[in-house]
């Protein structure tokens, strides 16, 4: 290999550009006998590299992972992870019984109501800000409903 | 032993949190809310409650009654592959719960209404409705009169009409 194109993937080497191919040809040419004395400490780089390649785990690597594993005791956490799950259940069950049923109202105006729990579970944000859109929506959502509900009253009529 | 423990706890905890949005719609809702092919209303109990601040002279006195008696309202609505949706949506109403009030089928085109009752009252409505254009889920939470709810279209229909008559009367 050139000096230039050594150098020039010394250059990428360093930007973190080399690819895979490259990086191997720089550590085949440190590797080599005609390193100019300047790059003397990349020859160290690459060679330790190439030596940190060859470690191997030992034989008794795995012995030892799998005797720990073992020996641990497994389920420990098992009656912590049981008494969340009560609690989180009971939490939950407790939540969804709290809310009654929506108050009746009176009147021709919408009374507050105490009890927002059984609906608020599954309130999702609101599509409109503006009142008098919403009420659109939900006028033209009840002539949609009624319109329909007349279609299966109708073959009766 | 443990692990069996273990399973069956978990097991109880998807009951419960499942259990914790039971009803079709939410179900339903929580699944496609955030969906593109889907077009959303909602209007929350909140809301409702800030429509009694809007000027109600020009809505009609059957409506404002049905209106006031509601607590949300949520619709949901795709194009895409309706009738996919439809028995999806089908699927997952829990039939125990719901009380089956009209179902028209009429060669692509069903509509099925359903409710939730309880002393009397009805308390939640859910429409489900497709044709081949499109798949609607409408969910009325409230007092829902079903008196009133029927006559509303055609008292409103009326209405328009003569709207319109005068409009061209005007127009001459």
């Amino acid at each position: 290999m050139e000096r230039e194109q050594v150098a020039r993937l010394l250059e990428k080497y360093w930007q973190v550009e080399t690819t895979v191919e490259e990086e191997k040809m720089l550590a085949e040419y440190f590797r080599g006998v005609d390193v100019p004395p300047e790059w003397e400490t990349y020859r160290d780089i690459f060679s330790f590299y190439e030596q940190e390649r060859e470690v191997k785990p030992g034989e008794e690597l795995e012995e030892r992972i799998m005797e720990r594993v073992r020996s641990r005791p497994r389920l420990r956490g098992a009656w912590w992870g049981a008494a969340a799950c009560i609690v989180l259940g009971l939490g939950l069950s407790l939540y969804q019984g709290e809310g009654g049923k929506p108050v009746a109202y009176q009147g021709d105006k919408p009374r507050a109501y105490q009890a927002d729990q059984p609906i608020a579970k599954n309130v999702y944000k609101d599509t409109y800000d503006d009142p008098q859109q919403a009420l659109a929506a939900v006028q033209k959502a009840l002539l949609v409903a009624s319109r329909n509900m007349n279609k299966g009253l109708q073959p009766l009529k | 032993m443990y692990k069996k423990l273990l399973v069956v706890l978990g097991l109880l905890l998807v009951g419960v949190v499942t259990h914790a949005q039971d009803d079709a719609i939410g179900k339903f809702f929580g699944k496609y809310v955030e969906d593109s092919r889907f077009s959303v209303v909602s209007v929350s109990p909140k809301m409702f409650r800030l429509l009694s601040k809007v000027n109600w002279d020009t809505i009609p006195a059957d409506l404002r009654q049905t209106v006031s008696k509601l607590q949300s309202l949520r619709i949901i609505s795709t194009e895409t592959t309706p009738y996919v949706f439809y028995k999806e949506a089908l699927s997952k109403i829990d039939m125990k719960e719901y009380e089956e009030l009209i179902t028209v089928r009429d060669k692509g085109d069903n509509v099925r209404f359903v409710v939730k009752e309880s002393g009397g009252i009805i308390h939640e409505l859910l429409m489900i409705a497709v044709d081949k254009d499109g798949f609607t889920m409408m969910s009325f939470l409230g007092d829902i009169d079903l008196d009133k709810l029927a006559r509303l279209s055609t008292s409103m229909d009326i209405k328009r009409l003569e709207d319109l008559k005068n409009a061209k009367r005007k127009n001459k």
